[in-house]
């Protein structure tokens, strides 16, 4: 194992996650958790994330690293790695807002294939979001992507 | 209100007096809460847009189409404001689509993580000329609050 393997080989101590990283992270898997990112995907990943407060004070070249930070361990391990290393630092008051902007992104190119339903259930899961509230929130971001 | 403007509005055939089909309704009604509260913010204005690029409704419009789909939304929201724009828009919504277009304006009016009053007003007055029950209205706005919230 080389020097730099460590760094992306999971998610360690020493890679721990800031909020920003955290969310960003679980919206970047659910865009990647089909074996790809859509152009559609992307496009809803980066509007999502500008939009918010969470992000205003990042600015482009922080974004980037945010951003390559994310892909290295989307590319070495996996999104399933990237969640459970997202979940663990993603604060609790953020998580219903994830875990509806993951319905969205996967929803965004108006397909939902197999590999993007279990995300979306393995998701709520680690979350802990109930299956009530979580069944409500996909159900209206169905409506939202109508069309 | 200038000289056309009388024009257009007794001769309906004319530009800007004829009736909206649906992707100018769609889009009329999320124009009009973008503009709902007075200005068309810069986040309000990418919401649109984005929502515009990815929905199927609007897929076959050429680039040209576009640019007169949106001349022709800002043209009646400059001349009538936003309430003339939206009662120009909703009616030409597709019924199947009045629900998802509800759940949008509700994204677009929360994108910049204020609710004016304007705003409050614009979503109460969709919601009853869309027809769309009270409690699935409170359901899908509970949902882009989540959405929107941080």
């Amino acid at each position: 194992m080389g020097l730099f393997d460590t760094l992306f080989s999971g998610l360690d101590s020493r890679t721990k996650l800031s909020p920003q990283e955290s969310f960003a992270g679980i919206l970047l898997a659910a865009s990647a958790c089909d074996g790809h990112i859509s152009e559609d995907e992307f496009a809803q990943f980066i509007t999502t994330l500008f939009r918010m407060k969470l992000f205003e004070r990042v600015n482009e070249k922080q974004f980037n690293q945010v951003l390559n930070k994310l892909m290295g361990v989307l590319k070495k391990s996996g999104p399933d790695v990237l969640v459970d290393g997202c979940v663990e630092t993603l604060p609790d008051n953020l998580k219903k807002s994830a875990f509806t902007n993951a319905c969205n992104i996967v929803l965004a190119d108006g397909v939902l294939e197999a590999d993007e339903k279990e995300f979306i259930n393995t998701l709520m899961k680690k979350l802990g979001i109930p299956a009530e509230t979580a069944k409500t929130i996909a159900t209206v971001m169905v409506i939202k992507n109508k069309g | 209100m200038s000289l056309f403007d009388d024009i257009f509005d007794e001769d309906p055939s004319l530009e800007g007096g004829q009736p909206f089909g649906p992707q100018e309704g769609f889009a009329g009604v999320l124009l009009c809460a973008s503009a709902c509260d007075g200005h068309v913010g810069d986040e309000e204005s990418q919401a649109l847009g984005m929502i515009i690029h990815q929905k199927k409704l609007f897929s076959r419009l050429t680039d040209q189409q576009h640019a007169s789909l949106h001349n022709r939304l800002a043209g009646e929201l400059r001349r009538g404001g936003p309430e003339k724009l939206l009662e120009k828009s909703y009616p030409a919504v597709p019924p199947e689509l009045r629900e998802c277009v509800f759940a949008n304006a509700v994204d677009i009016v929360l994108a910049d993580g204020v609710v004016e009053q304007e705003e409050k007003e614009f979503i109460d007055t969709l919601q009853e000329k869309l027809e769309i029950d009270g409690k699935r209205a409170k359901t899908i706005v509970q949902v882009m609050v989540f959405k929107n919230h941080g």
